[in-house]
């Protein structure tokens, strides 16, 4: 059934690819029928998951390259669920959204259910051959996305992008292979590798590998100051690939940290959890005052990101951080990093979408060129009101629920750090309140007087996304049930013979 | 029934009388049907809260991962749970019939929603409710004091507003870590165990929070710059919600605060500080409504010393005495600013214009000024009694704080509803009633003189009450004497609205203003910095990292095709090994080579194209670099193993090496 959510993608996106004669309204509509199809064979997986039974469930196993011991091996624990339930979600919002689609819908709904399918396979991965193949082809499918259906900048933003995150991934690569040769027998498999912890030994080489792993990751989530890729490509990206590169591209990285990093590496990790730590702290507040220095939407928005992933990477950090005596706030912060992704992927994704409805309908991205549309698009508004509250935030929607147990977790084990950081939360409530004001508060500009509200299918889509921002922001039980005993099993796992006594 | 309908039902009633909005061309009947409404809804709000103030229920909500939503009505809670709504009821009947009909479905349900968001604050039993209900409370005040939101002017004022009291809400978001950290969970219940190292950091961040919310120094100016909502919401906020909360959570929690050492000196010190200062403040304002403000912050002063001098029972009844004679006087300074036209003082005193309002002004006003018999005057002795306890000076303190409020409360009745000229004034019937009712509810507590009385209520609420010296008394009424005579005196010379003379320093919270202005500049700038900083700096370095690596990829392209073509044989003799893997590998590495031959020549291309010399230098010379290894590979290419793939593994060979030599 899983092996189906990811295959059902990638032959809809070879058959659009292959067969020339699709017009563009029905590629789009078979491109969201397609995507949705994952959607609801993860929901079923959902219905089927046991949060009380064993740690990864729905395993497929199938042997690859026996030599190297890689293997087709999907399988979910709660975390990974999630997140391929949500990731299925944005890219049926992302396809369902008008965009420009400069004569090539066939080809552009083809890329995005390719970046589907490979989303989809990357989170559900429990072989890290699988996992680091997936990552790299998903920066391929996005390169394409913004090379072929930007703004104008998009060569140089494009092939930026690519080089950038190519490279972070090549370092993460050394790291994984250190990582993997390091077992006895060779293998490729993430649960052997989860329970042996290969180089939980402490050293050189323990402390080099899980170096180059993070930096890569750091690449893709992205961690200051290794985000300089992310804006120029939110940008220049057409608004529904920002979407996808916000809300599912960017977990990757933080995915990867609690999958590989603190999965397989704890021991070293939790050595290096506080300056981990600290760099999430400085991307907090660095990229919440950037952000609150831009003028220009999309790159407010984009900032914005590199704040809410550093909320994320500071809860993981704090989760493997080896305190002592602070088991629940650990798994607090793991709950709330999990939830966080969840939280950013529906709200950031939104916040874009939106972004590109302003756009098909003012072509600028400057604020000040806005201005009072509340009057005339109050639809608009009260998405964009809705979004920009549960990005800051506000109790009753998701952030909310994710930035708290982060924060009061952090507060627990890292007081200071935490204070330090909280300064990036009350700055990001500025920065989203000064957006609200001077694009839709205040005088009516002459640009936005000749502005129409949201069409049918964006409202429906934006409903969808805002709704389950409000829902799990009410009652995020249900979520909490799964992905909980997930953070448990990284917390509580048995300690395998070869860990040194701390 | 669970004690959530109260809150929950609130919020839900306010979206249904937002979703009431409709055209109205000015129709009355409109005012009605939404009037209605919202007062069916708190009126319904305060049968539940009867019912809780009796029952004192408990409900909890499950949020998963071992959080959970908890509401109880204890003691104290039951005192606030039943004044919110209360006082909300008569606002919402004044702000149905005076407020503009444009919009009115709007503010009304935004009132009815902020009422419930408070009744969430106020119900809270662990602190991740209490940030709930914090929060929720502080964003619909956004909505509120931006009510014009077409109005540039309104919408600042409410971020100034928003963004001062969200900084400040942060410091619950300290506490609840530190609560967590030694209790492992958020309960209030659980407060009793906390150690002494995060009693400071929880004693701290609610003290912060508390005086952000309560406009305590030196958070002040923001309730200023929140009077650009309607005068039914400067009458809600600042009467028993938003302002309230912050003296509410020091009595709610004041049994582990003031377990802090230094918690009481702090306390006190802030409060007496917000008192005078906040006193002589209102005493220059030349705006009603702004002398109605800072009246408000300094008798929450008084409340804040309650508590620091753990007299938290007087506290409390000075929140309720407080709430009932704050909320007629910005209702009445509504209805004075429709006539007058304008908010200044000097254009005021319409007594005769609108005698019924003026005669509930004076009544709120004499309790505002601390005169007994009236229940504010009770509340502000037992105060004083409790801060004499801890130290007769700090007792003057208050008395002078006294003088104060008496001197501010005779110039607000003495402008706005002094005998002037005789001028057209109209106030409806409802807006009456409403001002009636809070007048006779202020005139109901002087009830609290009586011993009987006082006994029930400090028997309810389980709190004692400080006995005062009887000089105490003697020194309130001399202070208030004082305080009455002079502005009367100050009056006949006319010196009462000659604020202009004032230094703006001192009108403006003696330059807090001026400096909050300051940093928010300071932040602007700092923030224009730090962009520029990260497109000219730290993207820099990742430039200039391309550049190197062109450079470096330039000069190493010969003895890369050496190595390439050793790494080939490599390959290939490996290959033979693993044949069969091999096999199934080639096909896809083959059909992914020419993709990324193509792929890397495609990005030479393309990039050639891009115009900014800048970073198209370093990009171009990658892409070059690329596209002339991916040539120059092809030179080499055997045919049976791809270039590209053996490049890649020719590096990784070389890597694995390298591992090998390592261990």
């Amino acid at each position: 059934m899983l092996t189906a959510a990811i295959l059902v993608p990638l032959f809809g996106a070879l058959a659009l690819a292959l067969w020339p004669g699709w017009r563009t309204a029905t590629a789009r509509i078979f491109g969201v029928a397609v995507a949705a199809i994952p959607l609801v064979l993860l929901a079923v997986a959902w219905t089927r998951f046991d949060p009380a039974g064993p740690r990864f469930q729905l395993v497929t196993d199938v042997p690859w390259i026996p030599a190297i011991g890689a293997g087709y091996r999907i399988g979910v624990d709660g975390i990974a669920l999630v997140l391929a339930a949500l990731s299925a979600l944005l890219y049926v919002a992302a396809i369902a959204y008008p965009v420009h689609y400069r004569d090539k819908a066939r080809q552009y709904v083809a890329w995005m259910l390719f970046l589907e399918g490979v989303s989809i396979a990357f989170f559900l991965a429990l072989d890290l051959l699988l996992f680091y193949v997936c990552f790299d082809l998903s920066l391929l499918g996005m390169y394409f996305l913004i090379l072929l259906w930007g703004h104008e900048d998009r060569q140089r933003a494009a092939l930026k992008f690519l080089l950038y995150t190519f490279a972070g991934s090549l370092v993460m690569l050394l790291g994984i292979l250190s990582l993997v040769l390091a077992m006895d027998p060779l293998t490729f498999d993430m649960r052997a590798l989860i329970d042996a912890r290969p180089l939980a030994v402490d050293g050189v080489r323990a402390s080099v590998t899980f170096a180059a792993i993070m930096i890569g990751l750091f690449v893709k989530t992205p961690v200051v100051p290794l985000h300089t890729w992310l804006p120029t490509a939110h940008v220049e990206a057409p608004s529904p690939a920002s979407t996808i590169l916000a809300g599912v591209l960017l977990k990757m990285g933080t995915f990867g940290m609690i999958r590989i990093a603190f999965g397989m590496m704890p021991a070293t990790f939790g050595r290096y959890a506080y300056v981990v730590a600290v760099l999430a702290v400085v991307g907090i507040v660095y990229g919440a005052f950037v952000a609150l220095g831009q003028r220009h939407i999309k790159r407010r928005i984009a900032y914005t990101s590199v704040t809410h992933m550093g909320y994320t990477v500071l809860g993981i950090a704090m989760a493997a951080s080896l305190g002592d005596g602070h088991d629940d706030a650990r798994r607090l912060a793991l709950d709330g990093a999990t939830l966080e992704m969840v939280a950013h992927g529906l709200i950031t994704g939104a916040l874009f979408l939106i972004v590109g409805s302003l756009w098909r309908r003012g072509e600028s991205f400057e604020m000040d060129d806005y201005g009072g549309l509340a009057k005339r698009a109050p639809r608009l508004t009260a998405a964009m009101v809705v979004a920009s509250f549960a990005s800051l935030g506000l109790p009753g929607l998701a952030g909310f629920v994710a930035e708290f147990q982060i924060f009061a977790g952090a507060v627990a084990i890292e007081p200071w750090l935490a204070g330090i950081a909280l300064i990036g939360v009350v700055v990001t409530a500025a920065l989203f309140i000064q957006l609200l004001h001077k694009v839709f508060f205040g005088e009516t500009s002459e640009r936005s007087a000749k502005m129409g509200d949201l069409s049918s299918v964006e409202t429906a889509t934006l409903a969808a996304l805002l709704g389950l921002t409000i829902w799990i922001g009410l009652a995020p039980a249900p979520l909490m049930n799964v992905i909980d005993p997930a953070s448990r099993a990284f917390l509580h796992s048995p300690e395998p013979g070869r860990t040194t006594p701390r | 029934m669970t004690i959530f309908a109260l809150p929950i039902g609130l919020l839900l009633a306010g979206a249904a009388v937002y979703a009431l909005e409709r055209p109205t061309r000015g129709r009355s009947d409109r005012r009605i049907v939404l009037g209605g409404a919202a007062c069916a809804a708190l009126l319904a709000a305060i049968a539940v809260a009867l019912w809780a103030a009796t029952s004192l229920p408990a409900s909890s909500f499950a949020w998963g991962g071992g959080l959970a939503l908890t509401l109880s009505v204890d003691r104290l809670v039951r005192v606030v749970v039943l004044l919110v709504p209360v006082v909300a009821l008569f606002v919402v009947v004044w702000g149905a019939a005076h407020e503009p009909c444009e919009g009115l479905a709007k503010l009304l349900g935004g009132l009815v929603a902020f009422a419930g968001a408070m009744e969430l604050l106020v119900l809270a039993n662990d602190f991740l409710t209490l940030v709930v209900g914090w929060e929720l409370v502080g964003a619909l005040s956004f909505a509120l004091i931006a009510h014009h939101h077409e109005d540039d002017e309104a919408v600042a004022s409410a971020s100034y507003a928003y963004n001062l009291t969200r900084l400040g809400g942060l410091g619950l978001v300290l506490a609840a870590g530190a609560v967590l950290a030694t209790t492992g969970t958020f309960d209030f219940d659980a407060l009793h165990r906390l150690d002494s190292n995060t009693r400071d950091l929880f004693a701290a961040g609610v003290l912060f929070a508390a005086a952000s919310k309560s406009a305590q120094l030196p958070f002040s100016p923001w309730l200023f710059r929140a009077m650009a909502g309607p005068s039914a919401v400067s009458a809600l906020l600042h009467s028993s919600t938003m302002v309230a909360a912050g003296a509410w959570l020091l009595v709610r929690l004041h049994a582990p605060l003031v377990a802090t050492p230094w918690f009481q000196g702090a306390a006190i010190a802030i409060g007496l500080t917000t008192a005078i200062v906040a006193g002589v403040v209102a005493l220059v304002q030349s705006e009603a409504k702004r002398l109605l403000a800072a009246s408000t912050c300094a008798q929450y002063g008084f409340v804040f010393a309650a508590v620091g001098a753990d007299a938290a029972g007087a506290g409390l009844v000075h929140i309720v005495t407080h709430a009932a004679l704050k909320a007629p006087l910005f209702l009445a300074a509504g209805v004075a600013i429709g006539v007058a036209g304008s908010p200044l003082l000097a254009k005021m005193r319409l007594g005769r214009a609108v005698p019924v309002v003026a005669a509930t002004s004076l009544v709120a006003c004499l309790a505002l000024a601390g005169v007994p018999p009236l229940g504010a005057a009770w509340s502000k002795e037992k105060i004083l009694a409790g801060v004499t306890h801890t130290s007769t000076a700090l007792g003057i303190v208050v008395v002078v704080a006294g003088l104060l409020s008496a001197a501010y409360a005779t110039r607000f009745q003495l402008l706005v509803f002094g005998r002037g000229e005789k001028r057209d004034g109209r106030s409806s019937g409802a807006e009456r009633l409403a001002l009636l009712a809070l007048a006779a509810a202020t005139l109901a507590l002087c009830s609290l003189w009586i011993p009987s009385v006082h006994e029930w209520v400090r028997a309810r609420i389980g709190l004692p009450f400080d006995e005062g010296a009887p000089w105490e008394l003697f020194a309130s009424l001399a202070s208030i004497v004082v305080g009455v005579g002079a502005v009367v005196l100050a009056d006949r010379r006319g010196l009462l609205t000659r604020t202009e003379r004032t230094p703006s320093l001192v009108v403006e919270w003696f330059g807090l203003t001026e400096l909050f202005d300051l940093g928010a500049r300071g932040t602007m700038k700092l923030a224009r910095g730090c962009a520029a900083l990260d497109d000219r700096v730290v993207d820099a370095g990742v430039r200039g990292a391309a550049a190197f690596g062109a450079l470096l990829s330039r000069f190493a392209s010969s003895s890369l095709e050496a190595a390439a073509q050793g790494a080939t044989r490599a390959t290939a003799s490996a290959a033979l090994v693993v044949r069969d893997a091999a096999g199934r590998v080639e096909a896809l590495m083959d059909a992914s080579n020419r993709a990324l031959t193509r792929g890397s020549l495609f990005v030479a291309e393309e990039s050639r194209d891009v115009t900014d010399p800048l970073v198209d230098d370093a990009v171009d010379g990658v892409a070059d670099a690329v596209g002339r290894a991916g040539r120059s590979s092809r030179a080499i290419q055997t045919g049976a193993i791809p270039t590209y793939y053996s490049i890649v593994v020719g590096g990784l060979v070389a890597f694995l090496v390298c591992l090998a030599l390592w261990r």
